[in-house]
């Protein structure tokens, strides 16, 4: 094996808060690069208006150039990770771009589920761990103990890691040199067939999807023609090149190194994170391991608060899709809320991260139904059917059986809230798997839950009920059978679709009344009289009652008032063009949402 | 063509909880300044023919009578009164003495308006007034011996806290005094107001609107068999006692407003002063107009504003006025809502026009919005 000794190339895990982003930038800084705020504005002049808006820039996979202490100088390749629990396998391919890792651990935290589940995957990817110990200025900075905290419960040795702090440029030489003399440089032949991992990628309207990679062996070059090994699609090179951060053509990217290859690709379905880029004309035996195909897991439905923005939605999803592969979307109606779309997540977090910049980045507003898992539905004439959306379900007496997703969850907390988590989980249908002592005042619990109870707002109770000392995080196990029902609100007699769900049946009564409640807050009054019900098939579980409006009348109305109350009045009048109608029934848009938030 | 005039007095000893209105409490300084800058504005209109006048604010009463003397003056210096039929000035308990009422007699004012709010005292407290019953009692009494015989009484119903039954004393105690008029607010809680804050802090509750369509319907009913007509959605009056300069906002007629805050309407355009007592004063005495806002209104916007301020009174839109004023006949233009307010027992109509029932009052913003295209 060919070593590349002047290369490293490594990535930083860290949980959320801990300071990854700020050691990272410290990291471009001390290497003489340039400092977030430069690059981010050097790229942006490089860009369009469009990509301003449409796309979060990569900024932190990155080329750094560092004299060490042993006078030779190295190549040191950053690699972003994505950041929360949804990505897993995101991350998992960001690792395995690198031969090693720093750990960074808050001086005053500790160790946290996600730092957890990170360095699990980066020991899957036999990664080198170097720990680092952050924020050390903090006055509840408790660095012996959380050395021994990650000898404890990681067996890492952590007796000589950099202690810092990111923010103040603390030691942060001391982390360059780590990286240097622990983490092994990269190997493999560069004459080799070109064998290399695509760990992300990003749509450019110019140059298509541009694929980040780490080259293992051989090289990639403009003009040759590649080979995606899951698809089978080939396309010739048009231009590769490194992070400096900006996007800098060099001639080739050989064996070790990481970089860009842009190859007029259409969409970033082609180039896929987690596959194997081959040269076409001289393809590899032996695809790199571990490339998985990312399926949904959790569903709803978005709709254009406005009827007359669904083209503007769809364009949106479409362009949100080009930079996202894992987000699908497929048009579907709604009798309550009109035209709209299905859409899949990877998990709850990635569908929040939509909605967000759908508001957001495209300034539409949205209307969401109750999210939903895949339930697999076997029925009654043996056919197996996967449903995302409750509106779909077979008829009761058409089914067998219904099975549902189920999940391994971890959850890490102090003691204190072992009590209230564990009722937690127990009133989420979880079951009690393990508890872990990380240390002598902290837990981490394993449950084995369904799916379909955490979509709702299980992080915020989580939050809620342990101050926010929490952290969480799952993965999918299985499909397991399950006493499910469908739930469904009657206003005023009229089904409304949108707020159909599944749930299991012995929550089902609690559920029904909980929202029936809810949309009695958030419903307004009418001119008459309007009844809610929660039903499961011809069966009521639980009614209210929105009394008959008996007051719509402004008191006061003389000279000076007259062009506030017509405004008023066309306000009003505008307020009620964007309710929903349901037979008979205006329902505001928040109460389609509200329903999502129960607790 | 003759108008109504109204004066805006953005002056008071204290804010109200419930007031939203231009007016701010420990400002006596500015009252010289202020009073030159409303004759100045004034002037602007000179000629102008006045068929009423009404001083609004703020507490009118509360200025120095000498300043409400100038004023009074002012307008009659400025304008053809010789027609006018109605001259009310706002008050509150307290500020009527023998001085001030002596003053609006000799200039001219036919009517009072004096808020009392509530008869009951921890009420008044409540709402932030700074006088109580007894107050308001004397000054009544006073007002009745310098011989006025025009006087309204303002109250609020739906205080946090009310009740039914102190909403009858109320009631029972005011007509008791026999006033010509008497005004009746469902308390509506304004944005920026004390009692907004109190809202928002879980001080108060909001007003339930069940009680207050119950007190709504009593008073309706416990007036009307005292000899207190309604003839707008607030207001009550023995007979031929209506306030005509508010009678001609709802019949959609033109005025003058000056002062800060008020807003002139010609007919066509609605202008609006500035809110700002310094920028209004400077303004002027710069000899600049202090019209802070305007907006022409299309026929469309005339004719909607016609329809709602009308609907607000007894006598509700008249088919042939209204064919006079706009050329077109309502039951044709709103033949499909004019149906269906019908059917939903919101409106009603005879061969000459059509009027909000006592549930069509109730719901009324629902009625006007359906005239709205």
């Amino acid at each position: 094996m060919h070593k590349h000794k002047n290369i490293r190339n490594f990535c930083i895990i860290a949980h959320i808060d801990h300071g990854k982003s700020t050691l990272a930038d410290r990291l471009i800084e001390s290497t003489g690069m340039l400092t977030k705020r430069e690059m981010r504005d050097q790229i942006l002049d490089n860009m369009d208006l469009e990509r301003e808006r449409g796309i979060t820039i990569k900024l932190q996979t990155v080329q750094l150039v560092y004299k060490a202490r042993d006078g030779k100088e190295y190549i040191l390749n950053l690699i972003d990770t994505p950041g929360h629990v949804d990505f897993t396998y995101e991350v998992s391919r960001s690792l395995a771009a690198c031969e090693g890792a720093l750990l960074v651990v808050d001086a005053s935290q500790g160790i946290e589920a996600q730092t957890l589940a990170n360095l699990y995957l980066a020991l899957e990817n036999n990664l080198e761990i170097v720990p680092v110990i952050n924020k050390i200025d903090l006055p509840s900075a408790h660095p012996d103990r959380v050395k021994q905290e990650i000898e404890d419960i990681l067996g890492i040795d952590a007796s000589d890691a950099p202690l810092i702090s990111a923010k103040e440029g603390t030691n942060i030489e001391e982390v360059l040199e780590a990286v240097v003399a622990k983490i092994p440089p990269p190997s493999g032949y560069e004459n080799a067939p070109l064998k290399a991992l695509i760990f992300d990628s990003y749509y450019d309207s110019y140059r298509g999807a541009i694929s980040y990679v780490r080259v293992f062996e051989g090289a990639v070059k403009p003009g040759m023609d590649i080979k995606m090994v899951s698809t089978g699609k080939t396309f010739e090179v048009d231009q590769v090149g490194i992070f400096t951060p900006a996007l800098t053509p060099v001639d080739e990217l050989k064996a070790g190194s990481v970089g860009f290859v842009a190859a007029s690709i259409k969409n970033v379905r082609d180039t896929r994170v987690g596959d194997t880029m081959t040269d076409a004309d001289n393809p590899t035996d032996q695809p790199l391991p571990g490339y998985k195909r990312m399926n949904s897991m959790v569903f709803c439905g978005i709709y254009p608060a406005d009827g007359s923005d669904y083209e503007a939605l769809r364009e949106a999803l479409e362009k949100l899709q080009l930079n996202d592969a894992s987000l699908s979307f497929e048009a579907e109606t709604s009798a309550a809320l009109g035209f709209g779309f299905r859409c899949g997540f990877l998990g709850l977090l990635h569908m929040e991260v939509v909605q967000e910049r759908l508001e957001r980045e495209y300034d539409l507003d949205i209307v969401t139904t109750a999210p939903s898992v895949i339930y697999k539905v076997k029925t009654t004439s043996g056919e197996e059917v996967a449903i995302d959306n409750p509106t779909n379900l077979p008829e009761a007496n058409n089914i067998e059986y219904m099975k549902e997703p189920i999940v391994n969850a971890s959850i890490m907390v102090p003691t204190e809230y072992v009590g209230p988590i564990m009722e937690l989980c127990q009133e989420r249908r979880g079951i009690f798997k393990d508890m872990k002592y990380l240390e002598e005042t902290r837990v981490v619990l394993e449950y084995e839950m369904p799916l379909n109870e955490i979509i709702y707002d299980f992080f915020d109770v989580l939050k809620s009920r342990t101050r926010g000392y929490a952290s969480f995080d799952y993965e999918f196990k299985g499909y397991q059978e399950a006493d499910l029902v469908k739930l469904d609100i009657l206003l005023n007699s009229e089904p409304v679709d949108a707020l159909s769900f599944i749930v299991h049946k012995d929550k089902a009564y609690a559920r029904g009344r909980a929202i029936a409640e809810k949309l009695k807050e958030s419903i307004p009054r009418h001119m008459f009289e309007v009844p809610i019900q929660a039903t499961i098939g011809n069966k009521i579980i639980a009614r209210e009652t929105i009394k008959a409006l008996r007051k719509d009348v402004l008191a006061k109305c003389y000279g000076g008032d007259v062009t506030r109350k017509r405004k008023l009045l066309e306000k009003q009048k505008e307020g009620k063009k964007r309710m929903r109608q349901v037979g008979s029934v205006e329902v505001p848009q928040e109460a389609f949402m509200s329903v999502l938030k129960l607790n | 063509m003759e108008c109504s005039l109204y004066v805006h007095i953005p002056f008071c000893i204290k804010k109200c909880h419930y007031c939203d209105f231009v007016s701010f409490p420990g400002m006596e300084d500015m009252q010289e300044d202020y009073v030159k800058a409303l004759l100045a504005e004034m002037e602007m209109y000179r000629g102008r023919t006045l068929r009423t006048v009404y001083i609004g604010g703020g507490t009118p009463t509360c200025m120095d009578p000498t300043f409400v003397s100038r004023i009074l003056e002012g307008i009659g210096l400025c304008f053809d009164t010789s027609r006018c039929v109605e001259a009310s000035i706002e008050a509150n308990p307290g500020t009527l003495s023998e001085e001030m009422l002596i003053c609006l007699k000799e200039r001219g004012i036919k009517r009072l308006s004096i808020g009392l709010q509530s008869w009951d005292n921890s009420e008044l407290k409540v709402l932030g007034r700074v006088h109580d019953r007894e107050d308001f009692v004397q000054s009544y009494r006073r007002a009745r011996r310098k011989g006025f015989d025009n006087i309204n009484i303002d109250l609020i119903f739906g205080i946090p806290g009310q009740t039914m039954e102190s909403w009858s004393k109320t009631l029972e105690a005011v007509t008791d005094l026999r006033p010509e008029h008497i005004s009746c607010y469902s308390l509506k809680i304004e944005e920026g107001t004390e009692f907004h804050r109190m809202l928002s802090e879980g001080v108060i509750q909001k007003p339930d609107p069940d009680l207050d369509r119950d007190m709504y319907h009593y008073a309706v009913e416990y007036l009307g068999n005292k000899g207190y007509g309604r003839y707008e959605i607030s207001n009550f009056a023995q007979k031929g006692r209506e306030c005509i300069h508010n009678l001609a906002y709802w019949d959609n007629r033109p005025y003058v407003g000056v002062g800060a805050a008020a807003h002139s309407y010609d007919g066509g355009v609605r202008r609006w002063n500035t809110a700002d007592i310094h920028r209004y004063c400077n303004m002027l005495k710069k000899g600049l107009p202090p019209v802070e806002g305007s907006e022409t209104l299309s026929a469309d916007e005339e004719m909607f504003e016609t329809i709602f301020l009308k609907l607000r009174t007894r006598w509700g839109v008249s088919f042939r006025e209204f064919e006079r004023r706009f050329g077109e006949d309502i039951r044709t233009l709103y033949g499909e809502q004019l149906k269906g307010l019908q059917r939903d027992g919101l409106i009603e109509t005879d061969g000459r026009g059509l009027w909000l029932t006592p549930r069509g009052i109730d719901l009324s913003n629902r009625v006007f919005v359906q005239f709205l295209i």
